[in-house]
C-alpha cells in the first residue's frame, strides 16, 4: 500500500533520526546536536521531494543540521540525564568526551559507540575512511587514558 | 560495569529525547516546498478520485477489504528483581532499607514479569563502584554511582543520600566528595552541578553554571568551537582551610564560592594549555595556594600570579592524575602516562624549590599512579589502579598501594578487592587508607584489607525488558526438512591444518562481510564488499576448509550500488542453498555458482539500516530457515523451495529489541536440546540467555550466569556466533574471549582467553584481539573457524588493520590453529 506523504515522512523520519541525532550530538553536544536534529529533519519535510529521493540521506542532512544549528548556538548544554531513568554512565565520561576533538569524539562515538562503519562515519564526518581510522584510534587512546580503562574487551 | 562502548552509547542516548515528527512539523510550520509537476499530478489525481466517486456512489459499496494478518509488538514494562546475594566481604554493612520504586505491572493488560537469577549478574551492579572518597569525623563518604553514602565505621552503618533524600542531582552523575573544615559535605556531578550538606540536608550551590558560561568555549583540534559536551562540565574541586570551595570548570575556567557568592578566579595569566582538560585533581595549601592538575600541566595560583610545571621542570609527566599537599606544605602528585601501550609516570614531590621524582626503581609498586593522598601524620599514599573488570573479559592484574614514611617507600600487591583503577583515596585518623573500588570502598590498614559495599538496598532494579509479539504460526513444528546434502570429506592427501598458500587471491576485507558454511561442498561462503566498506558493489568469495585456500567466484547481481551486502548468510542444509537475506532475498548454488533472485523479505523495508537488525539461523527439524529482526523482535521461517514466508509464533515473552538496549544478539542452533539459542547482551544490565522452542514457539530466559562478552553493537554480532555440534556447544568469539554454551546444562564456560597483557591489544597465543571477525561450524574438521575481522595495530597507520587472515578453534581443547595468515604487505 501506498501511503502519504506523511506516512513516508513519519516513516523517514523513524529510520534516519536516530542516527542523524547521534551523528550531531556527537559533534556539537545533546542540546545543540538535538536542536540541529531538528532543523535538519525540518528542512527535510519542506524539502521532501528531493530528500526522499536520496541514496544516504544522513549525511545531507548533517550537513544540513550543522549549517542551520551554527547561529542557534547556545552556551550551557542540557544537564543530562534526567533523574530516575537514566541509565549508568561513568561520570568521568561526559567530561573526558569533551576533552577529544570534535572529529575524535565523532569518531569514538559514532563507531565505537555506536557500531557504524568507518564508511558511514566517514560520510558523515567527510573525510576519508583512514582518518575516521585516526581519529578513533587517538580518541580512544586519549578516553582511555582519561578514564583509567586499560581495556574495553 | 558496561564497557567503554556502552557507557558512550547510554550517555548520548540519555542525554536528547528523540525528535518527533510533530515537533519537526512545527519547526518547518508545516511547509512542504511541493514542485509544480507534483501540483498537476495531483491536480489530475482530483480529477480521478471526483469521476471514481461517482462511480463509487452508482455501484454500491460491497468492495472485499483484505486483511493480512501481521505480528504486532507490545513492549512490557520492566521488571523487579531480587537483590543481588550478598558477597562474603569482611566488615559488610547492614543494607539500608530502601522503598521499591518500580512497582510491577498488574491488571489484565499487565505483560508477564522476567526475573533474573541474581547469580545472572557476574558483575558489580553500577551502584557498587565508587569515584570519589573523602574521610573526616568518622564518617567516610563515597560518590557512587547511585548516590552518596556515609559509612559510619565504627557503627558500622551506612546512610544513602540520592535525588530521595534531597540530594540535587543523580548519584548516576556523582564522581567527586569532599568534607570541608566546618564540616559541610561538598559533591560535585560533572555536568549536574554542585551539592553541600550541612549536617541535615542538601542543597544546591546554584549559579556556577551562569559565571562558566561566560567562560571562553571549547576548541577542537582544527580551531574550531567545540561547543558541546566539554562545555561548562565540573572536572575538578577542592576547599582550602578558609572553606573556600574552588571549581575547575572546563574549558580553563576557574570558580569560588564562599558560602554565598560565586566568583570567577583569572586564569588569563595561567597560560593554561590543557583547555578543557584540566581540573583532574585540585588541592589547597595550608598557606591557600590553589594547585590544579591538569593533562598538561600543574598549575599554582597564590591568589595573585600563577605558576606553572610540565615535564621540562621535573615533573615525571605532564599528565598528572592527581595532586595533594601534605601537613608542611609539600605539594605531591601522582602522574600516568602511557597507560595503554607503556604504563609509566612517577610521584614527584615540590618543596617550593625543586622537585623530587619517585618511581618503581625506588620502591613504588609501579611508576603509573591512579591516585595519590597524604595523611595528616604526612604519609604519602600511592595508588596503583588494577583492570579488574570482570565484565572485560580479560585477565585481571592485581593492583597496588605505595607508602611513603618520609624516608622510604614500601609497596603492597592488593588483591581480590575489587580495587578498580582507584581514582579516588584518603587517609583515616587511624591511617588506614581508603580507596574507590568497582565493589565499593577498600581499606588498607597497612596489612590487611577491608571492603564496605555500597548497601544492597541502593542498587539499582535489574531491569530486563522483553516484549510480546503477538500472532505467528506453528509453522516449525509442522514443517518437516527433507534429508540434507551429504557432509564434504576432504581429499585423500589433503591437510586441513597446513597453512594456506600466503600469495593468493583474497577477498579484499574479510572482515564484517556475512559468511556461511556450505556443508557439502565444504566451502565457507563470504560476500565481501568489492572496494571496501562505503564502496559499490559486493563480491562472492568461497574459502575451501580442506585448502585453506579463497576463491572469487561469480558476482552476485544484487546490491551492486549498495554500500554493504546482505545482513546474513544462512545455509539451507536440505536445500544445499547458502541464502543471503538481506532487504531481498537471494540464493547461491555452490556447485553451480549461481545466484538465483528470490522475493522480498517481509519486514517491509528495504532502506540500508534496517538489514543489519536480521539474524538468522536454519532449523534442520523443519528445513526453514528463521529469521529474527532484533528491531521489532518480530521472527519469521523462510521456506527457500517455495520462496515464502510464514510469521513465527513466539509464545507470551520474546526477548527484547535493540530499542531496549539489547544491541548485542548472537543466535545459533542447538541441535542437542532442539533450541536456538540467543546470547543476549543488554546494555549496562549484563547479559542474559535466551532460548528459543522452535517446536512449542516459546521463549525461555535461561538461569545461568552469562558471560559479559564485549561482541559489538550493529555489525560485529551477526556472524559471532556457531554451534559445535561434536561439542555440542553454542561459541561465540568476542574480542579476546571464547566463550560456550552447553545448553543441556544450562552452563556457560569460557573457552579460551587471551594469555597477552590486559590490554586489547595483545596478540598472545590466538588470535589478535579483533571485532568483525565472523565464526563457521566446520563440520568437515569438526571445528570452529574464524575469518577476518578488524585488529587495533598501535604502529600501524591506519590504526585499524583488516586481518584477512583465517583461523580454526577446537572447542574441545581450546586450542588454536592458523589456518591462513594476514597478507604480506
Amino acid at each position: 500500500m501506498v501511503g502519504s506523504v506523511e506516512d513516508e515522512f513519519t516513516d523517514f523520519v523513524k529510520l534516519y533520526e536516530p542516527r542523524l541525532r547521534i551523528a550531531l550530538m556527537s559533534a556539537y553536544g545533546p542540546e545543540r546536536g538535538r536542536d540541529a536534529t531538528a532543523e535538519a529533519l525540518a528542512y527535510g519535510w519542506e524539502h521532501w521531494d528531493r530528500v526522499s529521493g536520496m541514496d544516504e540521506p544522513v549525511g545531507y542532512l548533517y550537513r544540513v543540521g550543522q549549517s542551520k544549528s551554527r547561529p542557534r548556538l547556545r552556551p550551557r548544554p542540557d544537564p543530562v540525564p534526567v533523574s530516575g531513568t537514566e541509565p549508568w554512565v561513568e561520570p568521568g565520561l561526559p567530561a573526558a568526551l569533551g576533552r577529544l576533538s570534535r572529529k575524535q569524539r565523532m569518531a569514538v562515538v559514532l563507531v565505537d559507540g555506536y557500531g557504524w562503519t568507518h564508511g558511514e562515519a566517514a560520510e558523515v564526518m567527510s573525510v576519508s575512511e583512514a582518518t575516521v581510522r585516526t581519529h578513533l584510534g587517538r580518541g580512544l587512546r586519549k578516553l582511555r587514558a582519561a578514564l583509567g580503562v586499560t581495556a574495553d574487551a | 560495569m558496561p564497557d567503554l562502548s556502552t557507557s558512550i552509547r547510554e550517555y548520548y542516548d540519555a542525554a536528547a529525547e528523540p525528535v518527533d515528527v510533530p515537533e519537526i512539523l512545527e519547526r518547518s510550520g508545516h511547509r512542504r516546498v511541493v514542485p509544480n509537476w507534483a501540483v498537476a499530478v495531483a491536480a489530475a489525481l482530483a480529477v480521478f478520485v471526483l469521476i471514481g466517486g461517482f462511480v463509487w456512489l452508482i455501484s454500491g459499496t460491497d468492495s472485499e477489504v483484505i486483511e493480512e494478518p501481521m505480528p504486532t509488538v507490545t513492549t512490557s514494562v520492566p521488571t523487579t528483581v531480587p537483590d543481588e546475594t550478598p558477597v562474603s566481604v569482611p566488615d559488610a554493612t547492614p543494607p539500608v532499607s530502601f522503598p521499591d520504586e518500580t512497582t510491577p505491572p498488574t491488571g489484565p493488560d499487565a505483560a508477564p514479569l522476567v526475573t533474573i537469577d541474581p547469580d545472572q549478574i557476574n558483575y558489580p551492579r553500577p551502584g557498587d563502584e565508587t569515584y570519589g572518597i573523602a574521610v573526616a569525623d568518622g564518617f567516610l563518604w563515597a560518590a557512587t554511582g547511585e548516590g552518596i553514602v556515609r559509612w559510619d565505621v565504627a557503627e558500622q552503618r551506612a546512610e544513602v543520600f540520592t535525588t530521595s533524600e534531597d540530594l540535587p542531582f543523580s548519584g548516576l552523575g556523582a564522581h567527586q566528595v569532599l568534607v570541608a573544615p566546618d564540616g559541610t559535605v561538598w559533591a560535585v556531578s560533572g555536568h549536574e552541578g554542585i551539592a553541600r550538606f550541612d549536617g541535615s540536608g542538601w542543597s544546591e550551590a546554584l549559579g556556577y553554571d551562569q559565571l562558566a558560561a561566560a567562560g571562553p568555549p571549547c576548541v577542537d583540534d582544527d580551531g574550531e568551537d567545540d561547543g558541546g559536551v566539554c562545555v561548562h562540565a565540573i572536572t575538578g574541586m577542592a576547599i582550602g582551610p578558609d572553606n573556600l570551595v574552588s571549581l575547575a570548570v572546563g574549558p580553563e575556567t576557574l570558580l569560588q564560592f564562599d558560602g554565598a557568592d560565586w566568583s570567577v578566579l583569572p586564569v588569563t595569566d595561567a597560560e593554561i594549555h590543557g583547555g578543557s582538560a584540566w581540573g583532574t585533581s585540585m588541592a589547597v595549601a595550608p598557606d591557600g595556594t590553589l594547585w590544579v592538575a591538569s593533562w598538561e600541566e600543574l598549575l599554582a595560583y597564590d591568589g595573585d600570579t600563577w605558576d606553572r610545571f610540565t615535564a621540562n621542570d621535573g615533573l615525571p609527566s605532564g599528565m598528572i592524575g592527581s595532586v595533594a599537599v601534605a601537613p608542611n606544605g609539600d605539594v605531591w602528585v601522582g602522574t600516568i602516562d602511557d597507560f595503554e601501550e607503556n604504563p609509566s609516570g612517577g610521584v614527584a614531590r615540590f618543596d617550593g624549590d625543586t622537585w623530587a621524582v619517585f618511581d618503581e626503581t625506588d620502591g613504588l609498586y609501579a611508576s603509573a599512579v591512579t591516585a595519590l593522598t597524604v595523611g595528616s601524620d604526612g604519609t604519602v599514599w600511592a595508588v596503583h589502579g588494577a583492570n579488574d573488570d570482570p565484565s572485560a573479559g580479560l585477565e585481571r592484574a592485581a593492583g597496588g598501594i605505595s607508602r611513603f614514611d618520609g624516608t622510604t617507600w614500601s609497596a603492597t600487591t592488593i588483591t581480590d578487592v575489587g580495587m578498580g583503577f582507584g581514582r579516588g583515596a584518603d587517609v583515616d585518623d587511624a591511617g588506614t587508607l581508603w580507596i574507590t573500588s568497582r565493589w565499593g570502598v577498600v581499606g588498607f590498614d597497612g596489612a590487611e584489607t577491608t571492603v564496605l559495599r555500597v548497601p544492597e538496598g541502593t542498587r539499582p532494579v535489574i531491569e530486563v525488558p522483553h516484549v510480546v509479539v503477538e500472532g505467528g504460526e506453528d509453522i516449525l513444528a509442522t514443517t518437516v526438512a527433507k534429508a540434507p546434502a551429504p557432509v564434504a570429506t576432504c581429499p585423500a592427501g589433503s591437510d586441513p591444518n597446513q597453512l594456506g598458500p600466503a600469495e593468493q587471491a583474497r577477498p579484499p576485507e574479510s572482515g564484517f562481510s556475512p559468511v556461511a558454511m556450505d556443508y557439502q561442498s565444504g566451502r565457507v561462503v563470504a560476500l565481501v564488499p568489492a572496494a571496501g566498506y562505503g564502496q559499490a558493489g559486493v563480491e562472492t568469495w568461497t574459502y575451501d576448509v580442506c585448502a585453506n585456500t579463497w576463491t572469487q567466484m561469480n558476482q552476485p547481481d544484487f546490491h551492486q550500488t549498495a554500500d554493504r551486502p546482505p545482513t546474513v548468510l544462512v545455509y539451507d542444509a536440505d536445500s544445499d542453498l547458502v541464502v543471503a537475506v538481506g532487504a531481498s532475498v537471494d540464493a547461491y548454488d555452490v556447485d553451480t555458482d549461481t545466484w538465483e533472485r528470490h522475493g522480498d523479505w517481509p519486514f517491509g523495508r528495504s532502506d540500508e539500516a534496517f538489514p543489519r537488525l536480521v539474524r538468522a539461523v536454519y532449523d534442520p527439524v523443519s528445513g526453514l530457515i528463521v529469521v529474527r529482526h532484533i528491531g521489532s523482535s518480530e521472527m519469521w521461517a523462510y521456506d527457500v523451495d517455495t520462496d515464502v514466508w510464514t510469521p513465527i509464533r513466539q509464545g507470551s515473552m520474546s526477548p527484547p529489541g535493540e530499542d531496549s538496549g539489547a544491541w548485542g544478539q548472537v543466535h545459533a542452533y542447538d541441535a542437542s536440546v532442539d533450541r536456538i539459542v540467543l546470547f543476549l547482551a543488554n546494555d549496562g544490565l549484563g547479559s542474559s540467555t535466551w532460548t528459543f522452542d522452535p517446536r512449542a514457539g516459546e521463549w525461555t530466559i535461561e538461569g545461568t550466569v552469562t558471560p559479559n562478552l564485549h561482541i559489538g553493537a550493529w555489525g560485529s554480532p551477526l556472524g559471532k556466533g556457531a554451534y559445535d555440534e561434536p561439542a555440542r556447544r553454542t561459541v561465540i568469539t568476542a574480542k579476546g574471549v571464547v566463550a560456550g554454551y552447553d545448553a543441556a546444562q544450562h552452563a556457560w564456560e569460557i573457552l579460551w582467553e587471551s594469555s597477552s597483557e590486559p590490554n586489547f591489544f595483545g596478540s598472545g597465543t590466538g588470535p589478535h584481539h579483533r571485532i568483525g571477525d565472523h565464526i563457521v561450524y566446520d563440520p568437515t574438521n569438526d571445528r570452529i573457524v574464524v575469518i577476518g575481522g578488524d585488529a587495533v595495530m598501535l604502529d600501524e597507520d591506519p590504526f585499524w588493520v583488516s586481518m584477512d587472515d583465517v583461523w580454526a578453534f577446537d572447542t574441545g581443547t581450546g586450542m588454536w590453529t592458523q589456518l591462513l595468515a594476514p597478507p604480506t604487505p
